[in-house]
């Protein structure tokens, strides 16, 4: 009977501890970029750190790519 | 200076694929490996065929960032996003994140396995020394250092294909749908975008069925 008791409480013990109450969700962090650093355009030897002469290039090009106001209106 | 930027106007892409060409030429693509494409939808329907070019969006919140286990990718401070190949691992969880399908991964093995990833750089090289043969070996020209704009961009011969700074691209784009008789909420919506333009106009007034 000593026996069947010990069982009993053994398989209640088990069978209880798979209910337990575990998070679903996980928290991800946010991961830092694990490669090699660059450099930025404006570091190149055409430009020499002059941010402000690239800037200004990139957007005269980029307007270039419009043909609107080219020619005056006829 | 704003953030780079992609724009493709469906009103004026022809589908020539000439931005394909012109990437594969100045990067000196492998085969199987498409950093850009031409996506046409109702294709050979009369009036309802648009075509856009599609690669690397550079998002803002780019989810390949966010997904890749070995964290490989950085954005720059004029918003490219780009990835240092030494560290990839070629798991393709990037290409399964991007809804754009951006990442290509060349079939390098026997049996088809992954290599490096590889995606549009917009020009932009890598973390290599700024035009060195190890950066063309790897990501490609970059012409950004060297006061370009992407070759994508450049070559489009209808500039349908617009790159560069997201604000005057903005502005481009703004000039274009004013011209063509477009206000209000219309200068922003989808529809001035990717649909319901000049040719579905030319469809309401009995135009070509």
């Amino acid at each position: 009977m000593n026996t069947m008791k010990t069982v009993l409480l053994i398989g209640a013990a088990m069978a209880l501890a798979a209910c337990s109450e575990v998070p679903q969700v996980t928290n991800y962090k946010a991961g830092s970029y694990s490669g090699k650093p660059d450099t930025r355009p404006w570091e190149s030897a055409t430009y020499g750190g002059d941010k402000a002469l690239w800037e200004s290039d990139m957007r005269a090009r980029a307007r270039k790519q419009t043909e609107i106001g080219r020619m005056p209106p006829g | 200076m704003a953030r780079m930027k992609f724009l493709c106007d469906t009103e004026r892409c022809i589908e020539c694929n000439g931005c394909v060409t012109a990437c594969k030429n100045e990067h000196e693509v492998p085969w199987g490996i498409q950093r850009r494409r031409v996506v046409t939808i109702n294709d050979g329907v009369v009036g309802q065929e648009k075509s856009m070019s599609v690669a690397c969006m550079h998002c803002s919140d780019a989810p390949c960032m966010a997904v890749c286990p070995v964290d490989v990718f950085y954005r720059t401070e004029d918003g490219v996003v780009l990835h240092d190949k030494d560290a990839c691992i070629g798991c393709g969880y990037c290409f399964y994140a991007c809804p754009f399908g951006a990442p290509q991964f060349p079939q390098t093995g026997t049996f088809g396995q992954r290599g490096k990833m590889d995606k549009c750089t917009f020009c932009a090289g890598g973390p290599e020394a700024d035009g060195s043969d190890a950066e063309f070996e790897k990501y490609g020209k970059n012409r950004l250092a060297e006061g370009k704009l992407p070759m994508c961009a450049e070559m489009c011969s209808t500039k349908a294909l617009l790159g560069g700074d997201g604000t005057a691209l903005a502005d481009i784009f703004r000039e274009r749908v004013v011209r063509r008789g477009g206000s209000g909420a219309e200068m922003i919506g989808w529809n001035t975008a990717y649909g319901a333009g000049e040719q579905k106009r030319e469809q309401n007034r009995g135009g070509d069925k």
